[in-house]
């Protein structure tokens, strides 16, 4: 009888754990606030960065309630992003949005021999610089958005828009992981295309100083590699080329905004969306190294006022195969 | 006890829990299968509309693809294309809307004429002859579009579908080329990302070999994963192999193989069915619940109790009457419980009632006990006394006996003389008038004078007779016990009277005291006794109202010979006999005596006017050996009266006034039977009997004779023999109808002879004759072989009523 009492009290238990277990999983808890760090090599990507912020809201992530971004903004320096990457490392954060080629494998430094995931964009050939095993299968701590090869049609392009071009003059940085594979991929397109490549090195923004303050004569169109050094510098480059009445070529509607006769790429914005994706499903839980790395899309956009500007007419079965154009006022 | 107890705690518990959960249970089981079809149903229905939406958007996705492919085909200007204008078409054709990575134009032997890429640059020296590829023979062969299988790009794994249409000659009409595109089916990610089904549900696209093409998200297609496709939808294995709602829908383009499969994982299809579930099963666990309780309840409200009682039951049966049932409520278990509780109360009160008596019992039998061992020892005492008692009792008895007998002796005594006195009186008539007879010859021719002369003798005879009886039947033997038969009283009243005539008359007025004698006797009835014992009680009163008038008189000593006529009378006694009907006797303790019904008595008064008792006397006149005669009296005269009276049942009653004379009343009961008919003294009998022929035996010659001639005178005839011996012979000779015998002869008796008479002719009737004839009767003594005992001497009427009896063969005692 007794025994059967106690037994019966527990019974109550039963229903009792059933319950809060149903109240619990009802209820969800909310989430703490997740803490995603930000390393940009150049404030010219940060249009990237708005465009992750921008998908990481509509993925319900709300600045301020469930997501802190800690950004510093570009640090502009190749020698800055170390401290910068171990900085942000050390605040502790869940996730790591490096912006670039040159931010990613500085935060991959950062990052080894830890678990903090890292989502990259964008970074032209992750494979070549190590940061990911396979496309399919990163295998790491690191996924994003791969840009790949695009400099080739970049140039392309820019010898539709202007025929006739042979000397075409490219900054480059070797030290940038970026720019070495673009300018690669260029001299291969180069051959093809009978143009000349004038490659002006330049790991500093001051190192382009030259360039910019002379530029060589002969010379008769600019192409800026996906290369954060060069990138900084696209006003510069933009109101230089004006000046001398040369087509610009750049990799992102953002140069054109500066300036740029053209620019043939990734879209900054959308590509910061899709890299949000990505982040979206780490931060649910799935390791980065099962998340393949995403190729972003290319669109080929025309500047009207710099043609304009430069006196170049371009056709119009160029012009309907633009995706976006900035036309005259 | 255990077992039945929790059978009924079980069962409770079982019949509660089943009356709660089991229709829940078929309810819910009803209610959750309905739910689960329903719901599987619907999302099913839901998953496969979605499906076949999405199929037909890639169809279409794929179907403008190649409607754009044919378009451009069309357009194409025949031979007049240079391979430049191609190129720049092609890139037209690429940058549209990006459908095609890359874009061909392969001539009639399947040369490329141009290609247009969004990713290389392409130069003439890029071109490559596909005449062996399906794009280009299936196009060219047959004229139909070509859709190939679906391809990845190693690099970026994104996949594509080489499609093909042929560019017609509009002169000839025959294919003079084809145009071959990559189309991205990637843009098909776009149509499938906005398919939501669910939360956790997913719709994508998977090729041929089940290899994903399309999905919400890219990386399960750049993984790339494999879907291992079922055959038709239903609940399979989802992408991620856990259990889902997996609807398929083929996309209906021509050999490409694909399928739309639109998957929910299986719990949230079936959210529903499982909120209802898990509400049934809330319910459940509530009505289980609540069957526990009201099942608790129960047992607490009757097994419990029971199981108190069955508790206390038990401590009771092992003999603890301090348990009690313990009372939970006012139900009928309660009330159980309180009667139960009750019960042992009154079963512990009655127990303690009886333990104290049982102690109290052992107590008493204790004292019993002692009291019986000191009883033993007293009853020892009292046998003892009683022995010394019997003892002395006996030497009283034979003293008493002694006594009796000297009082007898003393009557006998006092009788002698006036029986002498009458016996003179009779033998003096007889002598005087034979005599007379003898010495007066003459007088014998006067034959009136000698029969009156002889009348005289013979009644003096006769007197002389009576006067022996009476002192024989005094003395008749006393000790034949309390033989008791139909008694007349006063029959026996007229024989006293005339026994005691010596003491009343003869002493008496030897005393100088005229006593008269007078008997008022009325009819009475018989009375049941001894004759005997009566008559001495009889004898002593008369002698005890004789010796009380004597003792008033005081007697006239030496007053010798008076005559009765000279004298007063001085003093009377006067017996009477009355019947009368009696109330029944009650005795001392109130207790009807003998008969309660009222009974007739026969009552016998004595009256004196002699000296009377005072009242000492009168109280203590009955014990033994009380006296007031001194020397003279035994003191035992009127015990045996009273002694007589009580064997009787009768009562005694003792009237009596100091100087003036004593009544003594006794009443006897009546006698039931009819009195016998009275003897008959006078039996007609000369009528009756036939002359027979009798034999007569008897030693005395006289007595022989004069029996000879009294048979004679009756006309029957008698021989004769002196002795018993001579009797016999005779008796053998002849033939007799009669034998007399008398008892005391020589040589052979008639006690010895009657027995061989009575076996030699048992019919034969023997009359034994003798001079002890009433002391044998008195004495109810029977002779062998003799049928009627007659006393001697023999008168004529004695012996024909004898005759008559026994030849009639009545054994009557006739004396």
């Amino acid at each position: 009888m007794r025994r059967f009492i106690r037994f019966s009290r527990q019974v109550w238990l039963i229903p009792l754990t059933a319950l809060v277990m149903v109240a619990a999983s009802s209820c969800r808890t909310e989430p703490a606030m997740l803490t995603i760090g930000v390393v940009n090599f150049t404030s010219i990507l940060n249009p990237v960065y708005d465009g992750f912020k921008l998908g990481m809201a509509d993925l319900g992530y709300v600045e301020g309630q469930s997501v802190e971004y800690v950004y510093s903004g570009g640090v502009g320096e190749m020698a800055d992003l170390d401290p910068e990457a171990r900085e942000i490392i050390a605040r502790k954060v869940d996730l790591v949005f490096a912006i670039s080629t040159a931010a990613t494998l500085k935060v991959q430094q950062a990052t080894a021999g830890t678990r903090i995931p890292v989502v990259f964009a964008p970074v032209v050939d992750p494979v070549q610089s190590g940061m990911v095993n396979s496309l399919s299968r990163p295998g790491g701590n690191l996924t994003g958005i791969r840009t790949g090869g695009f400099a080739a049609k970049e140039l392309e392009w820019l010898v539709v828009l202007a025929p006739g071009i042979q000397r075409v003059l490219v900054p480059h940085n070797p030290d940038d992981g970026a720019s070495v594979a673009g300018l690669a991929a260029l001299r291969e397109a180069a051959n093809k295309l009978d143009v000349e490549l004038v490659v002006h090195v330049a790991r500093t923004r001051e190192e382009l100083n030259p360039v910019l303050t002379s530029l060589p004569e002969d010379v008769d169109a600019i192409l800026i590699l996906p290369n954060p050094v060069a990138l900084s510098a696209i006003a510069d480059f933009a109101h230089v080329a004006v000046a001398r009445r040369l087509p610009l070529a750049s990799t992102s509607y953002a140069q054109l905004e500066a300036g740029a006769l053209m620019s043939y790429g990734p879209d900054y914005t959308r590509m910061g969306r899709q890299a949000a994706r990505l982040a979206d499903k780490v931060l649910k839980g799935t390791a980065p190294a099962d998340l393949p790395v995403e190729t972003s899309e290319f669109f080929f956009n025309v500047n009207l006022r710099t043609a304009h500007d430069i006196g170049l007419t371009i056709p119009d079965e160029v012009l309907q195969q633009t995706d976006r154009i900035i036309r005259l006022p | 006890m255990r077992s039945a107890n929790s059978s009924i705690r079980s069962r409770l518990t079982v019949a509660f829990i089943g009356l709660a959960v089991a229709p829940l249970l078929v309810a819910g089981a009803a209610i959750t299968w309905y739910s689960y079809s329903f719901q599987k149903g619907q999302a099913l229905t839901l998953q496969l509309e979605l499906a076949r939406g999405a199929a037909i958007q890639t169809a279409d996705f794929i179907s403008v693809g190649t409607t754009q492919l044919k378009v451009f085909a069309q357009n194409i200007p025949g031979t007049e294309w240079t391979s430049d204008q191609s190129r720049r078409g092609l890139s037209r054709l690429v940058s549209q809307d990006p459908f095609f990575e890359e874009v061909s134009q392969l001539d009639r032997s399947g040369r490329e004429l141009a290609r247009a890429s969004r990713i290389v640059v392409v130069t003439s020296s890029d071109l490559r002859n596909r005449a062996q590829s399906p794009e280009f023979l299936q196009p060219a062969g047959t004229g139909a579009t070509y859709l190939g299988p679906v391809w990845y790009d190693p690099v970026t794994g994104e996949p594509f579908m080489t499609v093909a249409v042929p560019i017609l000659d509009p002169r000839t009409g025959g294919v003079s080329g084809v145009l071959a595109g990559n189309l991205r089916l990637k843009k098909v990610w776009d149509l499938i990302s906005d398919l939501r089904v669910g939360e956790g549900g997913a719709a994508f696209i998977a090729d041929q070999n089940g290899w994903v093409v399309a999905h919400r998200n890219p990386s399960v297609v750049l993984g790339p994963t494999r879907f291992a496709a079922p055959e038709e939808s239903g609940v399979h294995a989802g992408l991620d192999g856990n259990a889902a709602l997996v609807a398929l829908q083929p996309v209906a383009i021509q050999g490409s193989g694909l399928q739309v499969v639109v998957e929910q994982p299986l719990l949230e299809a079936l959210a529903p069915t499982i909120r209802e579930v898990l509400v049934i099963g809330s319910i459940l666990v509530l009505a289980l619940l609540a069957g526990l309780v009201m099942a608790s309840l129960a047992v607490r409200q009757i097994v419990r109790p029971v199981q108190g009682l069955a508790n206390t039951s038990l401590a009771i049966s092992s003999g603890d009457l301090t348990q009690r049932a313990p009372v939970t409520a006012g139900d009928e278990l309660g009330t159980l419980a309180s009667a139960f509780n009750t019960m042992t109360d009154r079963l512990q009160a009655s127990i303690n009632s009886l333990k104290q008596r049982v102690a109290e019992r052992d107590a008493a039998v204790a004292k019993l006990d002692k009291e019986i061992a000191e009883r033993k020892e007293i009853e020892e005492e009292l046998r003892e006394a009683n022995l010394r008692l019997e003892q002395t009792l006996a030497q009283l008895k034979t003293t008493q006996g002694h006594l009796v007998q000297q009082e007898r002796l003393r009557a006998l005594g006092q009788m002698a003389s006036g029986i002498a006195h009458d016996f003179n009186n009779a033998l003096a008539t007889i002598l005087g008038f034979s005599e007379l007879l003898l010495t007066r010859p003459t007088d014998v021719e006067d034959t009136e004078k000698v029969l009156a002369y002889l009348q005289i003798i013979n009644t003096g005879a006769r007197d002389a007779t009576r006067i022996v009886s009476r002192l024989r039947e005094f003395y008749r033997h006393r000790e034949e016990g309390d033989v008791f038969l139909p008694v007349n009283l006063n029959e026996l009243v007229q024989q006293s009277i005339s026994l005691t005539q010596p003491k009343w008359k003869g002493q008496a007025l030897a005393n100088g005291v005229l006593i008269d004698v007078t008997a008022s006797l009325e009819p009475v009835p018989l009375v049941a006794g001894n004759e005997g014992d009566l008559r001495e009680m009889l004898t002593n009163l008369i002698f005890n109202s004789v010796d009380a008038i004597v003792q008033r008189t005081g007697g006239r000593a030496g007053a010798g010979v008076v005559n009765e006529e000279q004298l007063a009378t001085d003093g009377s006694i006067v017996l009477r006999t009355y019947r009368r009907t009696s109330l029944p006797r009650i005795d001392a303790n109130g207790a009807p005596t003998a008969s309660p019904q009222p009974a007739d008595e026969v009552v016998l008064e004595i009256s004196d006017n002699g000296a009377g008792m005072t009242d000492e006397v009168r109280q203590r006149c009955l014990e033994p050996f009380f006296t007031t005669k001194g020397d003279e009296g035994t003191g035992l005269g009127l015990s045996m009266v009273f002694g007589i009276v009580e064997r009787h049942k009768g009562a005694l009653d003792i009237q009596t006034t100091w100087g003036q004379g004593t009544t003594f009343v006794i009443s006897l009961p009546a006698c039931a039977t009819p009195a016998p008919a009275t003897r008959e003294r006078t039996p007609d009998a000369e009528t009756r009997i036939r002359p027979l022929h009798v034999l007569v035996v008897e030693d005395e010659e006289l007595e022989r004779d004069l029996m000879t001639k009294y048979f004679n005178a009756d006309g029957h005839t008698a021989e004769v023999a002196a002795n018993g011996r001579e009797g016999l012979q005779k008796f053998q000779q002849g033939k007799f109808d009669l034998v007399i015998i008398d008892l005391a002869m020589p040589e052979m008796s008639g006690e010895q002879l009657a027995p061989v008479i009575k076996r030699l002719s048992p019919q034969t009737p023997t009359i034994m004759v003798t001079g002890f004839g009433d002391m044998m009767l008195s004495s109810g003594e029977v002779l062998p072989g003799v049928d009627l005992i007659l006393s001697k001497p023999l008168s004529l009427g004695d012996l024909r009523n004898a005759v008559a009896r026994v030849t009639q063969r009545d054994r009557v005692t006739v004396g």
